[in-house]
């Protein structure tokens, strides 16, 4: 089973919204532990509606937090 | 063959989109000049913690074993971040006062559970996993707004950048951190345990942000209610040097 399939299966990537032949890529790269903590954490990849662009910037413009 | 910081950077960037959703419903909030001290606050409480978690990281690193190659350079590395983040709290607490709301009020009141977890766990690691960990939380936090960004959201709801203090120091200092982490976690020996580690970090401390941003959003919305505003502000309401302006 590939780790886009784990996480399918997980329910955290949409089947109906596929990701991306990069995305399958960078995913398939992850290592069991990784993918482990994203199912664990039920980190949704691949909604639409999560990673829609912003707008007025980007994520790096509008930055995170202060450590 | 990609470097540990892009591998890293690339995991982080697959699993941040819920979060960049919220953090944007949060800096783009219709009513951010009224949602803008409880943001301030649940920001606090994680950076109050930031300095006093390195100094533990380094102490957990020294304890390490005499065969670990990297616990010597971790202790030294967590150390010096530990004095350049020490005292940064207080820009935030220096913001709200600046809106009115005095540093004891945010002083006196509990930080947000969800805070305190995305904090915990990076505790769990360092005692009874490695201090490394740490690393993958530093990755995923220290990313400043942008200085166009923030004048933006200044002009656009009339928060001066008088108090938004914090976030304009970190906009000018971070750059140079982030390009500084990436050099340094590159050249370290990293053995596979050490990268699943950080990286399940990162995973976790985006989970956790995820929960800090939606209890800003939702203790906001309680503000309304007054029942249920007994864990915000209760300062008299905040004025401003010019009303919320649509974009």
């Amino acid at each position: 089973m590939t780790n886009v399939e784990r996480l399918q299966q997980a329910g955290l990537v949409q089947t109906h919204i596929p990701l991306t032949p990069d995305e399958i890529q960078s995913v398939n790269a992850l290592s069991p532990a990784e993918i482990d903590a994203l199912i664990s954490v039920r980190a949704k990849l691949g909604d639409a509606f999560f990673q829609r662009k912003v707008k007025d910037g980007d994520s790096h413009r509008m930055g995170t937090v202060m450590v | 063959m990609m470097t540990h910081s892009g591998r890293l950077r690339e995991m982080i960037s697959l699993v941040r989109g819920r979060l960049d959703s919220l953090i944007r419903e949060v800096w783009f909030h219709p009513r951010l000049s009224e949602l803008y001290p409880e943001f301030l606050f649940a920001i606090y409480g994680v950076t109050a913690s930031s300095s006093p978690a390195m100094r533990v990281a380094a102490e957990r690193c020294a304890g390490a074993s005499t065969g670990d190659p990297i616990a010597a350079w971790l202790s030294t590395y967590y150390l010096e971040h530990a004095d350049e983040e020490s005292g940064h709290e207080q820009w935030l607490l220096d913001d709200l006062a600046s809106l009115g709301i005095p540093r004891n009020l945010a002083l006196q009141r509990l930080p947000y559970a969800s805070v305190a977890a995305l904090v915990g766990v990076q505790y769990y690691w360092m005692f009874h996993v490695h201090p490394i960990a740490f690393l993958g939380y530093i990755a995923v936090l220290e990313e400043p707004a942008s200085m166009e960004f923030l004048e933006t959201v200044s002009r656009r709801t009339g928060i001066s950048l008088t108090s938004m203090s914090a976030h304009v120091m970190h906009a000018r200092l971070d750059p140079d951190h982030v390009a500084e982490f990436d050099a340094t976690l590159d050249a370290l020996p990293l053995t596979q345990h050490h990268q699943d580690l950080i990286s399940v970090s990162a995973i976790a401390t985006v989970a956790h942000l995820e929960s800090v941003f939606s209890d800003i959003l939702e203790h906001f919305e309680r503000i309304s209610n007054p029942a249920g505003a007994a864990t915000i502000f209760t300062a008299p309401r905040i004025a401003l040097a010019s009303a919320s302006r649509e974009l």
